[in-house]
């Protein structure tokens, strides 16, 4: 039998034996097939244990009463740090600039709250006065305009009353004329807006005007001759405004609805409806409420022709009743210088 | 083992030194610091002493540390190994081990596996301590400490190819170390 297995077919076995042991001989001491892999098994498990430390416990209390006292450090460090951030030797030049703004600041803020209430001999006074003159020149658009304006009227108004009690006469006139040109600024303003607006900003011009009537009245004998003068026209000029007030509020009512019209396409420049031209449905309906728009016109402009007849003669009566007084005033003071001679 | 999402968690509360963090923190890597640093030097005195000052020095700085995903550890071996090597350069001189009479010739009749199992810490210093320095760093970081190969890279200076180059001739070397049988006691 030993003559069938040959020494080839030995070592064939051999081989294969070694290849599915996977070692590189049988019977060696390289039992395993990779010692470098046993290595590093060894070493991953991480090596021989090291004997117990002897001072663990008291080197884990020194680390952790360092780490408090750091602990303790860093907080003071970082109170210390922001209180840097805000302080001014860290921070000159900025803590300067703040400084100056906020000393600006609060200065233009006590000028405007110490102005509001300034009076006419107050030194504030001017600064009130700019103050207004740059808050209207400010505001956007028309209507703001037009109501500042009002306000700023009745604060001359105010301010005119405390002068006439305090008999501060240099102070009478100026107030007079600059209540006046406020009023006819803000009717300015007005006359551009809405007619409900307008109505609005006349209505408001109208009651100050009257009031501004009064004052004049009280203050005319506190001013000097020429001043006298100068605000009797002043009044002259608030009594045809007033007058002639509610005309021109129906005057500006008719533009503004016309202008309307106008932009809206219904109306052409000859009166007639443009959509009836084109359109031949509803003409009839159309035309009639144009009719009517024209008779209301009509009656409109006689109804200011009649106010305008009646402004005149109010004008002239007044003009007879002023020379009256004049020629009363006269005889009385020569009646007077009769009796002392 | 701490997990990543634990070590990123200890890191930003003992950057606030809470005291739990720390506490922990202290339990997770000071034996480890202390081994690192025991089969660097061979005293385990010594290796204590310097696991203690590192971790000291590591909540002093640890405001400045940036975590970028529980790289805490790595941290931690950067300072162990700046801290060696000033240690180092106090002493003036360079780490050289000598076989001393302690470590005598193994049983060379037994096979290596044996003599693994048998190693002692001493033995295995000995061991390494006949690497190159840099393929004994690699082996304790790569292994013992169980850092990747581009974490130990950025540790040591060098890419992760050069470090697994390393790590293979360090193998090697101590492969032929422990075939000659020339470290048990």
């Amino acid at each position: 039998m030993s003559g069938d297995v040959s020494r080839k077919d030995i070592r064939m076995l051999e081989k294969v034996l070694k290849k599915s042991l996977n070692v590189n001989s049988i019977g060696s001491r390289e039992e395993i097939p990779s010692f470098e892999a046993a290595i590093v098994n060894m070493l991953r498990s991480g090596g021989p244990a090291l004997p117990p430390g002897r001072r663990v416990e008291s080197i884990k209390s020194h680390y952790m009463s360092n780490a408090l006292a750091l602990r303790n450090k860093a907080r003071k460090v970082a109170t210390s740090q922001a209180r840097e951030l805000f302080s001014f030797r860290a921070h000159p030049a900025i803590a300067r600039g703040l400084v100056a703004i906020m000393a600006i600041v609060i200065l233009l803020v006590a000028l405007g709250f110490g102005s509001a209430y300034a009076m006419p001999g107050n030194p504030l006074y001017s600064v009130k006065r700019a103050g207004e003159s740059l808050y209207i020149s400010l505001l956007p658009g028309n209507q703001r305009r037009a109501f500042a304006h009002a306000e700023f009227s009745e604060r001359r108004l105010r301010e005119l009353e405390y002068v006439i009690s305090r008999s501060m006469e240099r102070w009478c006139y100026p107030l007079i004329e600059d209540c006046e040109s406020g009023l006819e600024r803000s009717y300015e303003y007005g006359e551009k807006l809405r007619a409900d607006i307008f109505e609005k900003v006349s209505a408001r011009v109208r009651v100050i005007a009257e009031r501004l009537q009064l004052f004049i009245n009280q203050a005319l004998s506190k001013m000097t001759k020429t001043e006298r003068e100068k605000a009797r026209k002043i009044m002259e000029r608030v009594r045809i405004r007033l007058r002639t007030e509610s005309m021109e509020r129906d005057r500006h009512r008719e533009d503004f609805m016309l202008k309307n019209e106008k932009r809206s396409g219904h109306v052409s420049q000859e009166g007639k409806t443009l959509e009836g031209e084109n359109a031949h449905e509803g003409a009839g309906p159309r035309l009639n409420e144009q009719e009517q728009k024209q008779q209301q016109l009509q009656e409109q402009q006689q109804y200011q022709q009649q106010q305008k007849g009646q402004q005149k003669q109010y004008q002239e009566q007044h003009e007879q009743q002023e020379h009256k007084q004049h020629q009363n005033q006269q005889q009385y003071q020569q009646q007077q210088q009769g009796q002392s001679k | 083992m701490l997990s990543k999402k634990e070590l990123i968690d200890i890191a930003s509360r003992a950057k606030k030194y809470e005291p739990e963090a720390l506490d922990r923190l202290f339990d997770f890597y000071f034996n480890r610091l202390r081994r690192y640093m025991y089969y660097r030097t061979g005293d385990l005195e010594k290796a204590e002493d310097l696991a203690s000052e590192t971790l000291t020095e590591a909540i002093e700085k640890i405001g400045n540390f940036k975590d970028r995903g529980g790289t805490i550890g790595a941290w931690l071996f950067g300072i162990a190994r700046n801290m060696l090597a000033r240690e180092r350069a106090v002493e003036g001189k360079a780490e050289i081990v000598e076989l001393d009479e302690r470590f005598s010739t193994s049983e060379k009749d037994q096979p290596e596996t044996i003599v693994l199992e048998k190693l002692s810490h001493e033995e295995l210093y000995v061991a390494l301590s006949r690497l190159p320095d840099e393929q004994r760093e690699v082996i304790l970081l790569r292994f013992i400490e169980g850092f990747d190969a581009k974490t130990v890279g950025k540790l040591i200076g060098k890419k992760a190819g050069a470090v697994r180059a390393l790590q293979f001739r360090a193998i090697q070397s101590l492969k032929k170390i422990f075939e000659k049988g020339g470290v048990s006691r």
